[in-house]
């Protein structure tokens, strides 16, 4: 227990440390200690506003939609049971855009504010039950990856489709924001748009942790436990779709983060999946504030998207995991 | 093809149809900037077809004209079965129709999209002879140039205040083209063309923080429409940094299109001096 409180201790330790470099990367050329001093004061000087209306809310979603995907990687893998799991690869991250397409681009975001998220937890909440009903909770890696491909392809097929017949001028050249994800100019109204239903998921999934440590054991060794397994499974799918649905639908679709981090982290907390799911949240935030520290770095004018990144470094990744798992999937 | 050589064709073809003892009677328009000319210039019944876009008010100052008048979307099987007797379209757009319909021998003209107030001028006239309406086309400048006047009669004495126009995904209209006119002859300086953007590009929104300019010209917002891109125009940031006053807004289908509307716009912005 006290290794789990020091690996997370130094998880976060790291993330706010990368959330102090993110703040420090923009265009324009602004002094932090002034602007941050700007702000505390309510001085409405240039470098506040670049300060607490860009780079803050950016550099915060940053971190909690990648705590978000990281989180819910760890999640889907324990529930699953299965290494290969992921919000991005078992489609729960492209059926969340679908949803946040369909409410931002045919109105009903005009209709009611909140419609973006709602839209985009019903789409993750649909795929989570999808995969479930096409791999069943005791599914080989090669039945899930299959039935991810599927959802997969439905999903972004019913992206292009809602896209192309969006009444809008905009939304096909925002097929690749969906697709592959970003969060350059996103205000502070989608931050607190998201952070209540990505908090509420956290929670469902961090309580969840004794039970995916009781289900790893199997599901008789579970229920022996005194776990209703129903139960369980329904709250760790609720907080999945609540915080997955919540992160996409003000970020698009960043893929691998939740493949790869719970991979990276699950020798560190002794392959216990309940310990996996905090560390995997700090873990998720790291690596896309990394990414999106890169993608600022790297092409400042014509920013890349943040998938990018992360699939150039997720998909190697996942090519090795596949060969390290090829017995198993004979 | 040069200049001259368009107007050695538009002579051709007009004194063709003078020679025919007729004006063209069944023109079609190719592109939303001919098509708003050809619905000022020219009496309905006149028109063939204009495009999809020109009935939308979004887009299209004239739209409310295109009642009655067919509208097609581009595609060469749509025009053909029309018999248009005239096609005019905008250089480099629906350049496959274009060398479709050249094909089939049916008249068509295209024009380049004027970047000056100059060639604004230049492009009613143009346009005008080769419809057969060159008095029409006169009236039309005749009032462009009054409704300038009065802009600037309007901003003149105030001082110079620096402007931006801000579009979806921060698009911004530098040195070298039309907006960039219409923005000075309301009296503005023009940031974009300070930082120096040639042509088109896109301004981040800190970077356009950074710039602080006096005055954000934005599109009015179309109705029910939602997208990532637009939401760059309604960033929180830009309504602090204009403290209490407000964004100009101009309605959108005034300098979508290069052409006449141009004078409109200069107007609107000359109007709405803070």
């Amino acid at each position: 227990m006290n290794s789990s409180i020091a690996l997370n201790s130094l998880l976060l330790v790291i993330t706010l440390a990368l959330v102090v470099v993110a703040l420090h990367i923009g265009p324009a050329d602004i002094d932090l200690t002034v602007a941050i001093a700007d702000s505390w004061q309510g001085n409405n000087s240039l470098q506040a506003m670049i300060f607490s209306e860009i780079r803050l809310p950016r550099s915060l979603l940053a971190a909690t939609v990648g705590a978000t995907l990281g989180m819910a990687g760890a999640a889907l893998q324990g529930l699953l049971r299965n290494p290969l799991a992921g919000p991005g690869l078992v489609g729960v991250s492209t059926c969340a855009a679908l949803g946040a397409i369909i409410a931002l681009y045919f109105g009903f975001s005009a209709i009611a504010w909140f419609a973006v998220p709602i839209f985009g937890m019903i789409g993750a909440g649909i795929s989570v039950l999808l995969i479930f009903a096409l791999a069943g909770h005791n599914s080989s890696i090669m039945t899930l990856i299959l039935a991810g491909v599927a959802v997969n392809a439905v999903a972004s097929s019913l992206i292009s489709l809602a896209l192309n017949f969006a009444p809008n001028p905009y939304a096909m050249s925002e097929m690749v924001y969906w697709l592959l994800g970003s969060i350059a100019n996103r205000s502070f109204a989608d931050f607190s748009l998201a952070i209540p239903f990505m908090i509420s998921g956290w929670l469902l999934i961090l309580n969840s942790g004794r039970f995916l440590n009781a289900l790893s054991l199997g599901e008789d060794t579970a229920q022996s436990l005194g776990f209703n397994l129903k139960l369980h499974r329904s709250l760790l799918i609720i907080g999945v779709a609540l915080s997955v649905g919540a992160a996409v639908s003000v970020s698009g679709n960043i893929g691998f983060v939740g493949l790869l981090i719970p991979h990276l982290l699950r020798p560190l907390v002794g392959h216990e999946p309940g310990r996996l799911l905090a560390a995997s949240g700090f873990g998720g935030a790291i690596l896309v504030l990394l990414a999106d520290i890169t993608v600022q770095l790297v092409s400042p004018t014509q920013e890349l998207k943040l998938g990018v990144i992360t699939a150039l470094v997720g998909g190697p990744f996942f090519l090795y995991l596949i060969i390290k798992t090829r017995n198993t999937l004979q | 093809m040069s200049t001259g050589l368009r107007f050695l064709l538009i002579a051709t073809i007009t004194s063709s149809l003078a020679w025919a003892g007729d004006k063209p009677q069944r023109i079609v328009s190719l592109s939303l900037c001919t098509d708003q000319l050809l619905l000022m210039l020219v009496d309905k019944e006149r028109i063939a077809a204009v495009t999809h876009l020109a009935t939308d008010n979004n887009y299209s100052y004239m739209w409310k004209a295109t009642r009655g008048i067919p509208a097609h979307s581009g595609l060469a099987e749509e025009i053909v079965p029309l018999t248009p007797d005239l096609i005019i379209g905008s250089r480099y757009s629906n350049s496959n129709s274009v060398s479709m319909l050249r094909r089939l021998n049916h008249p068509v003209l295209t024009f380049d999209s004027p970047t000056t107030l100059l060639q604004v001028e230049q492009f009613t006239r143009e346009i005008g002879s080769a419809v057969g309406e060159p008095e029409r086309a006169e009236q039309i400048i005749a009032t462009m140039q009054s409704e300038i006047t009065k802009a600037k009669s309007l901003v003149a004495g105030k001082t110079e205040l620096l402007a931006i126009s801000y579009a979806p995904n921060g698009f911004t209209a530098g040195k070298h083209t039309l907006k960039n006119e219409i923005i000075e002859a309301a009296g503005y300086r023009n940031l974009a063309a300070e930082l120096g953007i040639e042509y088109y590009g896109n301004l981040g929104i800190e970077q356009l923080l950074y710039a602080r300019p006096d005055v954000i010209i934005v599109d009015e917002d179309l109705p029910n429409q939602n997208s990532l891109a637009q939401q760059f125009t309604v960033h929180p940031a830009l309504q602090r940094l204009l403290g209490e006053r407000s964004p100009t807004r101009i309605p959108g289908n005034y300098w979508l299109c290069p052409g006449p509307l141009a004078a409109k716009a200069i107007l609107a912005l000359a109007e709405q001096r803070q």
